[in-house]
């Protein structure tokens, strides 16, 4: 189950549950009109309790689509989401912030 | 018990089971005593593991056996579904997309193959002919030699077995049929030879034999040589004595 729950400001999407190949899906189309749109996209992932390795490939396409467009901001990401982002090396992208 | 202790559950192969599996490692982890860190970092692994099964198995279950000793954990995931070793580059572009013509491919190439096969043993007379002549047992023979020989080289993966080997052994249940069967076997065919009408036994037998000299179907009075108890191999006997006995030819 996730929830998705869209915000105005800032801008970006408010998600609660778990992000794994059931929920994947609902997280891409959530995602893709402000991907297209460009500019920063703030994801409130505290309610988020999983996220596994397609959750974090959404991210990955997000973040290489708006290269040069505008940023990933991910706020307070718990410790195992903040583990995955280490080990699949998304630091690595210039335009994703972690905001603990 | 000798200091471990297993758990498994079954789930149906799907991505919503995922979740469920993430809450029965969560319970286990916690039973266990294991540090959030540790915790985490198996739930992320073993939930990776389960979506592979989910998406490239084709197994429609999957079970998970957690396995705890005094200083480790093992969790196990099985399926029922075929290995196959693939190695592909990760793509941005997303999952998926190789699957269907890799399958399409495969099973064109499992027809074609097929219909060689097909081809060859018409070639050689039909399938009676393929039997006398011993062809099927050397495809059988030349075929398990090729399977042995892939194993052997390591060209075949077989998951616990040349592969992905586990370092402990777990002790496997064997059924064991002592000799006393035999002996009690023996014993019951012994009353039932003595307790049943055997003169009404030798006559089913020379009915059933008549019946396949006579080109009459035989089903019937070797129903009726069941019925007056006689013995497999005495129905077997009357119908040798026409019929004679096939052999089956040894060819390599």
């Amino acid at each position: 189950m996730l929830e998705i729950a869209k915000t105005d400001d800032p801008r970006g999407l408010r998600l609660v549950g778990e992000i794994d190949l059931a929920t994947v899906d609902d997280l891409t189309a959530a995602l893709e009109p402000h991907v297209r749109e460009g500019g920063d996209i703030t994801l409130d992932v505290a309610g988020v309790r999983f996220m596994g390795s397609s959750g974090a490939q959404v991210l990955i396409r997000a973040l290489v689509s708006l290269e040069g467009r505008g940023r990933l901001v991910l706020v307070q990401p718990v410790s195992s989401v903040r583990r995955l982002i280490e080990i699949m090396g998304l630091d690595r992208f210039d335009n994703l912030e972690v905001r603990p | 018990m000798n200091g471990t202790s297993t758990t498994s559950r079954s789930f149906p192969a799907t991505a919503q089971a995922l979740s469920e599996v993430r809450r029965f490692l969560r319970e286990c982890a916690g039973t266990a005593g294991l540090s959030e860190l540790a915790t985490d970092d198996l739930i992320l692994a073993v939930s990776e593991a389960c979506a592979n099964v989910v998406l490239h198995s084709g197994s429609a279950d999957l079970e998970v056996s957690w396995r705890e000793r005094a200083d480790s954990v093992e969790v196990l995931v099985r399926d029922h579904g075929a290995f196959r070793r693939r190695v592909r580059v990760p793509s941005v572009e997303g999952p998926g997309g190789f699957g269907i013509p890799l399958m399409t491919a495969l099973t064109d190439q499992l027809e074609r193959e097929a219909e060689a096969l097909f081809a060859e043993i018409a070639s050689i007379g039909g399938v009676v002919r393929g039997i006398e002549t011993g062809w099927f047992q050397r495809q059988i023979a030349q075929s398990a030699a090729a399977f042995q020989r892939q194993v052997e080289m390591g060209e075949r993966i077989i998951v616990g077995v040349n592969e992905f080997l586990s370092d402990d052994d777990h002790p496997v249940e064997i059924l064991k049929v002592s000799n006393d069967a035999e002996a009690q076997q023996r014993q019951q065919l012994a009353r039932v030879r003595a307790e049943r009408d055997n003169e009404l036994v030798e006559r089913r037998l020379e009915a059933l034999r008549q019946a396949a000299e006579s080109d009459h179907n035989v089903i019937g009075p070797m129903l009726d040589c069941a019925r007056a108890y006689c013995t497999l191999f005495e129905i077997r006997h009357a119908l040798e004595r026409v019929w004679g006995a096939y052999r089956e030819p040894v060819f390599f």
